[in-house]
């Protein structure tokens, strides 16, 4: 524990009483942050506590929840590997120092150090026994380890449980639940992190590259702006158009790079705005451009379109208007400036 | 003559529990000492003085698949050479109360209560009881003890009881009926604190309700979304957030009014305690030790004591006997004959347990 903490207590409160309250969530939002995040891909090596080694049907399902983290985490949040000098235990059924309740736990102090424990397979609560799927026969009632340590894992990099909509409809939402589900209940072996746990972990730690979609749980604004080589040309001459596309939410989403997206040139044609071309992407990261060969005066825009598979939001340039001209047939002609700046 | 009665035990001890184990493994209890197999006390046992400085740990023993194969119980007196039986997987222990820890396991077909005393070597049966009793505590007085029972065969709560030493039970409160946002019940905490007021900790995965049942009126307070109660100290019952892990917050909840107020923004292991079980005791940064009195605000600012403080409460895995006023600490949480430390919360030092309690 650090004093880092403190600073965000408070609001990691509110959030742990609206998770655990009665006001449902409105929409899908993502996970609450709950402490001090680890560093952008930060490597964190685990090996099995000291006499809290667990079976191998459960290291097998950790291992595999941590491979699930690394593939799954869409963002530059840490990673897990198993490293038995690692400096981050995971145990196993012995000296479970969390609360009563709970098939499993951790304990964080980033950037320094985390630890998970796991409750032994025929733990007893209050409803029954436990039974890990992966050391029985899978009887329904079974609770997933692989699930239920990547839920830890996203617990580790700082995620809080993730606030349901009243009916749980969204519960595939998240892998990091405030109750995770038995078999065979929906999502009980979910292996993967679910879209509100990645715009979180995304939020924290950033895009791994500027091709990476947002995840549909979150709504980033982004930010569209277009340059032109010349703004006033003689009919038939060539204008190249450049967009350059940007994330402008917050934090670690403010001023990204956006690649690889659909970016179109549009028209003003009568009130509204007609596609020309869609754009190329260019040499440098968030650029897009196309040119156009120009016959008349036009008012031109570049427009970026909400996906349906990801969480950025519209935008659209300012728009450019080029001034065509007859084309020159008798010199002398007049020579063009380029647009001040390009 | 104990310690004769010990070492005569000991090698049949041995033999039956390694029997019982069979390929099982003790994954911890590190100096756990010898098997125990306590004979019922005596009048010359019982007249004996109180076992100062007697401690427990209750830990899993494992078969060679990672199952549940029985639960450890070490106990003994700071100082003093340790022993260990070995209770069925559905089992608890608690205290130690005047120098008894009450040990509850249930073979599948009945609940069975002892209390053993681990100064004298010896153990009092004190209840068979067809339900399963999931935890019970001893009461400060040591004359009765309050346990939770759920339904054998559907699991059900069945309420919190009190049960006279050698007499009848009643039931205090009601069994809850599952919470449909919270999820099953997985664990049902007990603390009874000085003043008979007693705490009631219901809690599913991750958030509990609580309920403060004062015995001398009847009336219950109730409390939905925390995390465990750790204790009642005058108007208010102390408890945890509902967090996922540590550190978490630990609050103080208005019983008039129900109002929150944080106590400790980031604690890991956690005790209400001292002279008059006011001040919260719990683990800072760095493995380090903090006070704060709930009602007063009275801070001693955290520092290494030697160990974090053992949990109050019938589903605590560890307890210690600590002198009048102190606090229990051990490395990790975790108490072995010479890593007990006993903590005044008022003048923020330790000492070793056995010299604390001479």
């Amino acid at each position: 524990m650090t004093s880092r903490h403190s600073s965000i207590a408070a609001f990691v409160l509110a959030l742990v009483v609206t998770t655990t309250g009665v006001l449902p969530a409105l929409a899908a939002t993502p996970d609450p942050f709950m402490g001090s995040p680890f560093n952008q891909n930060q490597l964190l090596a685990y090996r099995w506590g000291a006499g809290a080694v667990p079976p191998t049907v459960i290291k097998t399902a950790i291992n595999a929840a941590a491979d699930d983290a690394n593939a799954s985490r869409k963002s530059k949040a840490p990673t897990f590997a198993y490293d038995g000098g690692g400096s981050n235990a995971i145990s196993y059924g012995v000296d479970v120092p969390c609360g009563v309740n709970g098939l499993a736990c951790f304990r964080r102090d980033a950037p320094s150090w985390f630890a998970v424990y796991l409750r032994e397979n025929g733990h007893r609560f209050d409803w029954g026994t436990l039974r890990w799927c992966e050391a029985t026969d899978r009887p329904n009632g079974c609770y997933d380890a692989e699930n239920i340590t990547l839920d830890e894992l996203g617990h580790v990099l700082g995620l809080d449980h993730h606030v349901n909509l009243a009916d749980d409809s969204d519960y595939g939402d998240a892998v990091v639940q405030t109750y995770s589900r038995t078999k065979p209940g929906a999502f009980y072996n979910a292996h993967v992190f679910g879209r509100c746990d990645i715009a979180t972990l995304q939020q924290v730690y950033d895009v791994p590259t500027t091709s990476t979609l947002y995840s549909t749980c979150l709504d980033v604004p982004t930010q569209l702006s277009m340059t032109a080589t010349r703004i006033s040309v003689v009919a038939g001459s060539v204008v190249t158009f450049t967009a350059t596309l940007g994330s402008a939410g917050t934090g670690r989403l403010s001023n990204n790079a956006v690649s690889g997206r659909t970016v179109v040139l549009q028209q003003r044609a009568g009130s509204g705005w007609t596609d020309v071309l869609t754009m190329i992407p260019g040499s440098t990261a968030g650029t897009y451009s196309v040119g156009l060969v120009m016959r008349t005066t036009s008012d031109l825009r570049a427009l970026f379109r909400k996906p349906s598979s990801e969480g950025l939001r519209s935008s659209s340039s300012a728009p450019i208007t080029v001034t065509v001209s007859a084309a020159c047939t008798t010199g002398p002609c007049p020579q063009f400036a380029p647009v001040p700046g390009q | 003559m104990e310690s004769l009665r010990w070492r005569r035990l000991v090698p049949l001890v041995v033999v039956i529990a390694a029997g019982a184990l069979g390929p099982g493994r003790a994954v911890s209890g590190a100096g756990a000492g010898p098997a125990w197999d306590p004979p019922p006390c005596t009048e010359a046992d019982t007249g004996g003085p109180p076992g100062a400085g007697a401690w427990y740990r209750l830990d899993p023993v494992l078969d060679r698949a990672g199952t549940l194969a029985a639960q450890r119980l070490t106990a003994g007196i700071a100082g003093r050479p340790s022993r260990h039986l070995d209770l069925a997987p559905e089992s608890f222990a608690s205290g130690p109360v005047g120098g008894l820890v009450l040990a509850g396991e249930d073979d599948g077909s009945v609940s069975r209560l002892r209390l053993l005393d681990p100064a004298h070597g010896c153990a009092t049966a004190v209840a068979d009881e067809p339900a399963v009793i999931r935890s019970a505590v001893l009461d400060p007085d040591g004359r009765s003890i309050v346990e939770h029972r759920v339904d054998r065969a559907t699991r059900a709560d069945l309420g919190i009881w009190r049960r006279a030493i050698g007499g009848s039970a009643v039931r205090l409160l009601d069994g809850l009926e599952p919470d449909p946002e919270l999820g099953p019940t997985f664990a049902t905490d007990l603390v009874v604190a000085a003043d008979g007021r007693l705490v009631v900790s219901s809690c599913a995965m991750d958030a509990c309700r609580v309920r403060v049942l004062d015995p001398a009126t009847g009336a219950v307070d109730r409390f939905r979304g925390t995390g465990q109660g750790l204790g009642v100290t005058g108007g208010s019952v102390v408890v945890r957030a509902a967090c996922p892990g540590l550190p978490c917050p630990v609050e103080a909840i208005d019983l008039a009014t129900g109002r929150r107020t944080t106590l400790a923004e980031q604690a890991g292991a956690a005790v209400l305690g001292g002279p008059a079980g006011t001040d919260l005791v719990y683990e800072a940064a760095g493995d380090r030790v903090a006070v704060l009195g709930v009602a007063t605000g009275r801070r001693v600012a955290a520092q290494e004591a030697g160990g974090v403080p053992l949990r109050a409460g019938s589903t605590a895995t560890a307890g210690a006997d600590a002198p009048p006023g102190r606090v229990a600490l051990a490395p990790r949480g975790r108490p072995g004959p010479t890593t007990i430390r006993a903590f005044d919360p008022v003048g923020g030092s330790s000492a070793e347990l056995m010299e604390a309690s001479r």
